[in-house]
C-alpha cells in the first residue's frame, strides 16, 4: 500500500521541480514589453504559469503512474477493492482547490487589475482618440489639434490615454508591444491606457503594431498601422508635421 | 418500387419543402410589396419558414401526428432493418443512430473546413481563400463544430443508451424526440447554402452591428442557429422528463448511472438558457429584416446588449457540451478500472453547482468589450469558482483508477487521453478568466487553443471514446481494436502538437479570424497546419474501423465488456421495447469489488 504513493510523490516533486526550472530560464513566448501596463500583464502571466505547473504535473504524473502500475493484461479477470469513497481525500482536495482559487483570485487577479487601474486613474500626459471605421483608424491629437491615418507615434515615458470610438461595426484596438486591448463600440467611448517604457517602431519589431482585434468584415486582418515610440523631442518635431484636425 | 419505399418520408419532406417555399415566396412578396421594405431578405424569411414547415409535415408529422388532431387515423409507414434510419422513426435507438452519424458527417465537413483555413494560414499572405472565403468558411467552421459539440453526445450517444440505462421502454415523447432530429437537416442546408448569399462573415458569433449590415448569407445563419436552439430545447425537455419519468422499479435517483446525472444536468441548460440566445438572434434578424434598430447606435440601439444575451447563453452552452462528456468519462472510467465510482455523490453535487454555476460567469467573455468596469473582479471571481467543482471531476476520475484492473483498450485510452486534455484546458482558462493576462490574450490563437483543448480535447475525445465504448450494444459487433488503437494514438498525438503550438503563436500575438498576419508567425502556422493535415488523417482508421466492423465485426454478445449498468443486461443491439422482461433495480450502478456481485444492476421480475 504504502509503496504505491513514494514513486509517484517523488516524481512530482521532481518533474515539477524540472518543469519550473524550465519555466524560469525558457520560456519567452510573449512578444517583446514595451509599456508599464505589459510588465503588469506579463508578471501575472508568468506568476500563473508557475502557479499552474504543479496541479500540470501532480495529475499528470498520478495519471501516468496509475495506467502503468495498475494496468492489467488483457480483460481483467477480477474487480478492484470496492472503495467508493475517501471522506478525508475529498475534504483535502476541495479545500486545497479553493484556497487555490483564493490564492489565484487575489494574486494576480486583484491585484493585477488594481495595479492597471492605478495606471488609469492618473492625470494622463497624452490624450489620443482612436476613431475605428472599417477597415482603417483615425488617431487624433486632441490637445494638439492634429491626426494621423497611417501610424500611431507616442512619446515615450509618458502615460497615454486613448478613448477609442467606432463609426460602424464593433472593432477592438490592440497593441500587442504594450499588450492593451479594448473594444470600439459604436455609441459608446471607451479607453484604456499605455505608458510606453523605451523606444520602438514596427519596422524592427513588428509587436509595434495597431491591429484590430474584433472580427468586423473582409478588410478585418489588414486593419493595422504601425506604432512608433519616439523620444520627446521627435514627438513633437513629428506633431509640427501632421494635418490639423477640424 | 417496392425497394425504395424506404425514401419516401424523405420524398414527401422534399416535396413539403419546395411547396412550401413558394408559399413563402408568396406571402413574402405581397409583405414586402405592402410595406415597401427591401425585398430579398423578407422573402428568404418567410420562404424559410415555410419549407421548414413542408419539410417537417411532409418527413413525418403530418402523418403521424397532426392526422390524430384532425381525427383521422395516422398512417405510417416503418420501414425495416437500415432502412429506418432515413425515416421518421419514433425509436430512440434509430434516432440516436441517426444524430450520431450525421453529426459524425458534420465533424468531418466541419473538419473539412479547418484544413481549408489552414492551408490559406500556410502563407502568411493571400493564399487559397482570400479574406471574402477565408471569413466565411472560419465561421461555417465555427457553428457547425459548436452544432457537433451540442448535440452529438446528448442527441446521439444520450438519445441511445438513457433510455437503456434506466430501464424505460423509450423517451418520454418519441414524436417529439423524431422531430427534434427531423429539424436538423434544414439547419445543415441552410448553413451550406450560405457561400450562394454572399456568405457571413461574422463568426459564429453574429456580433451585430456586423452581422445586420452584411450580405444575406448571415440571414440564413441566423436562421440556421434559430431552428437548432429548438431541435436543443426540444431534446433538453425530453431527457429531463425521461429520466423523471420512466426509471425503472427500484432505480432511484441515488442508482442513476453517472452519465444520466450528466445529461440531466446538461439538459437543464438547454431548457433553460437556449430561449435567451434566441432572442438575441431574433432582435438581429428583426433589425435586418423589419427594419428595427436594437443594435444601431446612430438611433438608440446597443451593441454590447447582444454580447450580453449571446454569452449568456453560449457560456452555459459549454457546459451542454462538457458535462456529458465528464459523465461519460467517469462511466467509463468505472468499468474498465473494475472500481466503483469514486465520490458519486460529489460528483452529483460537481455537476449541480456546474450547472448553477454556468449562468453566472459569461461576462468573462467581455473583459475587454468596454462592458462596466466594476463588473470585472467578479466575474474573475465567478468564472475562477467553476475551477473547484471540475477539479472534482478530476479527483474521481484519478480515484477511480488509483489500485483499479485497468483494462486498456480503446475507450479507456480515450478516457486518458481526455484527462490530460482537459487538464490543459482547465489550466490555461485561469489566463482568460484573469483579467490582467486576458486583456492581451482576448481574441488571440491562445484563446482558440484553449477552448479546442476543452471543447475537443474533452468533448470530441470523449464522443469518440463513447462511441467505441457503447458500439457493440448499437451493433451487436465488436470493432477491430487495433485500428481504435491506430486512431486513438494518432488523434492524441496530432491533436496535441497542433494545439500546443497554437497556444504559442498565440501568445505570441497572432490575432484569431484573420487571414493574413505578421510574417514572423508563419514558421508556426506552418507546424500548425502540418499537423491540423495528420491530425484530419487520423480520422480514416474511424470511419473504416466503424463502416467494415458495422458491416461484418465478430458478434459482441449482450456484455462484451462486463460492464454493470442497465443497458448491458439487454440484448445488443436492443430488441425494439428495449428490455423482453420489464428490468428490476436493487442496488446502486457501480458494484464492483461487493462479495458476490452480480453481472449488471437488473433483476428480472
Amino acid at each position: 500500500m504504502k509503496n504505491n504513493w513514494t514513486l509517484p510523490l517523488f516524481s512530482w516533486v521532481l518533474s515539477t521541480v524540472i518543469l519550473e526550472i524550465l519555466a524560469i530560464t525558457n520560456l519567452h513566448t510573449l512578444p517583446s514589453s514595451g509599456s508599464k501596463q505589459a510588465v503588469v500583464i506579463d508578471e501575472a502571466f508568468f506568476l500563473l504559469i508557475y502557479i499552474c505547473i504543479p496541479i500540470f504535473t501532480l495529475i499528470t504524473v498520478f495519471l501516468i503512474y496509475s495506467v502503468f502500475k495498475f494496468r492489467s493484461k488483457g480483460r481483467p479477470d477480477e474487480d478492484g477493492p470496492h472503495v467508493t469513497n475517501s471522506r478525508n481525500l475529498s475534504y483535502v482536495w476541495v479545500i486545497g482547490s479553493f484556497i487555490l482559487v483564493a490564492f489565484v483570485f487575489v494574486h494576480p487577479g486583484v491585484t493585477g487589475v488594481l495595479e492597471l487601474r492605478a495606471e488609469e486613474k492618473r492625470v494622463p500626459d497624452v490624450v489620443i482618440q482612436a476613431e475605428a471605421q472599417k477597415w482603417s483608424w483615425k488617431i487624433m491629437y486632441l490637445e494638439e489639434g492634429v491626426y494621423s491615418r497611417n501610424e500611431v507615434v507616442l512619446p515615450a515615458y509618458y502615460n497615454t490615454k486613448f478613448y477609442v470610438t467606432s463609426k460602424d461595426v464593433l472593432h477592438a484596438f490592440w497593441i500587442p508591444a504594450f499588450r492593451v486591448k479594448i473594444d470600439a463600440v459604436p455609441g459608446m467611448t471607451t479607453h484604456v491606457n499605455a505608458t510606453p517604457t523605451k523606444l520602438g517602431n514596427f519596422d524592427e519589431d513588428v509587436n509595434y503594431r495597431l491591429q484590430c482585434a474584433e472580427l468586423c468584415g473582409i478588410g478585418h486582418a489588414q486593419m493595422s498601422i504601425p506604432v512608433r515610440v519616439l523620444s520627446e523631442n521627435d514627438y513633437k518635431t513629428w506633431l509640427t508635421n501632421q494635418k490639423p484636425l477640424r | 418500387m417496392t425497394q425504395l419505399k424506404f425514401l419516401w418520408p424523405i420524398t414527401r419532406g422534399l416535396i413539403g419543402a419546395i411547396i412550401g417555399l413558394l408559399v413563402g415566396l408568396v406571402v413574402g412578396l405581397s409583405v414586402s410589396s405592402l410595406t415597401g421594405n427591401p425585398a430579398t431578405e423578407i422573402n428568404i424569411s418567410f420562404s424559410y419558414i415555410f419549407a421548414l414547415l413542408g419539410w417537417l409535415l411532409g418527413v413525418g408529422v403530418w402523418n403521424s401526428w397532426v392526422r390524430e388532431w384532425i381525427g383521422i387515423k395516422p398512417s405510417y409507414f416503418e420501414a425495416k432493418n437500415w432502412q429506418r434510419y432515413f425515416g421518421f422513426s419514433m425509436d430512440h435507438k434509430v434516432i440516436g443512430v441517426q444524430y450520431l452519424v450525421t453529426f459524425v458527417i458534420l465533424f468531418l465537413l466541419g473538419g473539412f473546413f479547418a484544413l481549408l483555413m489552414r492551408i490559406e494560414l500556410a502563407d502568411s499572405g493571400e493564399g487559397l481563400l482570400g479574406p471574402n472565403y477565408y471569413n466565411t468558411i472560419m465561421s461555417l467552421h465555427g457553428i457547425i463544430m459548436v452544432a457537433v459539440a451540442v448535440a452529438a453526445i446528448i442527441g446521439g450517444l444520450s438519445n441511445y443508451v438513457l433510455p437503456l440505462m434506466i430501464g424505460a421502454e423509450d423517451v418520454a415523447f418519441p414524436r417529439i424526440n423524431a422531430l427534434s432530429f427531423w429539424i436538423i437537416p434544414p439547419v445543415a442546408i441552410l448553413l451550406i447554402l450560405t457561400p450562394l448569399f454572399g456568405g457571413f462573415d461574422s463568426g459564429w458569433t453574429a456580433y451585430p452591428p456586423l452581422s445586420v449590415t452584411n450580405a444575406d448569407g448571415q440571414l440564413l445563419f441566423l436562421f440556421a442557429f434559430l431552428t437548432f436552439g429548438l431541435s436543443s430545447i426540444l431534446g433538453g425537455l425530453n431527457f429531463l422528463t425521461t429520466t423523471i419519468c420512466l426509471r425503472a422499479p427500484g432505480m432511484t435517483w441515488g442508482r442513476l448511472p453517472i452519465f444520466v446525472w450528466s445529461i440531466v444536468a446538461a439538459s437543464i441548460i438547454s431548457v433553460t438558457a437556449t430561449q435567451v440566445v434566441a432572442f438575441g438572434l431574433l432582435m438581429v434578424i428583426l433589425d435586418r429584416v423589419a427594419g428595427m434598430v436594437f443594435f444601431d447606435a446612430g438611433l438608440g440601439g446597443k451593441p454590447l446588449l447582444y454580447e450580453h444575451v449571446f454569452w449568456f447563453y453560449s457560456h452555459p452552452a459549454v457546459y451542454i457540451m462538457i458535462l456529458p462528456a465528464f459523465g461519460a468519462l467517469l462511466e467509463m472510467v468505472s468499468h474498465f478500472s473494475r472500481k466503483p465510482l469514486f465520490g458519486y455523490k460529489l460528483v452529483v453535487a460537481s455537476f449541480l453547482s456546474i450547472t448553477a454555476l454556468s449562468f453566472l460567469v459569461w461576462a468573462h467573455h467581455l473583459f475587454t468589450s468596454g462592458m462596466e468596469e466594476f463588473l470585472h473582479i467578479p466575474f474573475m471571481a465567478l468564472t475562477e469558482l467553476i475551477s473547484i467543482p471540475t477539479g472534482i471531476v478530476f479527483l474521481s476520475a484519478l480515484g477511480t483508477i488509483w489500485r483499479g484492473k485497468l483494462w486498456l483498450v480503446t475507450p479507456m485510452l480515450f478516457v486518458v487521453g481526455t484527462v490530460f486534455n482537459f487538464l490543459i484546458g482547465g489550466l490555461t482558462g485561469i489566463f482568460l478568466a484573469d483579467v490582467a493576462t486576458d486583456i492581451h490574450l482576448q481574441d488571440t490563437y491562445f484563446v482558440v487553443a484553449h477552448f479546442h483543448y476543452t471543447m475537443m480535447g474533452g468533448e470530441i475525445f470523449m464522443l469518440f471514446g463513447a462511441i467505441y465504448y457503447w458500439f457493440p450494444k448499437m451493433t451487436g459487433r465488436l470493432y477491430n481494436e487495433t485500428l481504435g488503437r491506430l486512431h486513438f494514438t494518432t488523434m492524441f498525438l496530432t491533436y496535441n502538437a497542433l494545439f500546443i503550438t497554437m497556444f504559442i503563436v498565440g501568445t505570441d500575438g497572432m490575432n484569431r479570424r484573420v487571414w493574413t498576419y505578421p510574417e514572423n508567425l508563419e514558421n508556426g502556422n506552418i507546424l500548425i497546419g502540418i499537423f491540423a493535415l495528420l491530425l484530419g488523417l487520423s480520422f480514416i482508421p474511424f470511419v473504416y474501423n466503424m463502416v467494415v466492423s458495422w458491416a461484418k465485426g465478430a458478434v459482441s454478445g449482450n456484455n462484451p465488456w462486463g460492464a454493470t449498468t442497465l443497458e448491458w443486461a439487454t440484448d445488443s443491439p436492443p430488441p425494439e421495447e428495449n428490455f423482453t422482461h420489464q428490468p428490476k433495480v436493487d442496488e446502486g450502478p457501480y458494484t464492483y469489488g461487493q462479495p458476490g456481485r452480480k453481472e449488471t444492476q437488473a433483476t428480472s421480475i
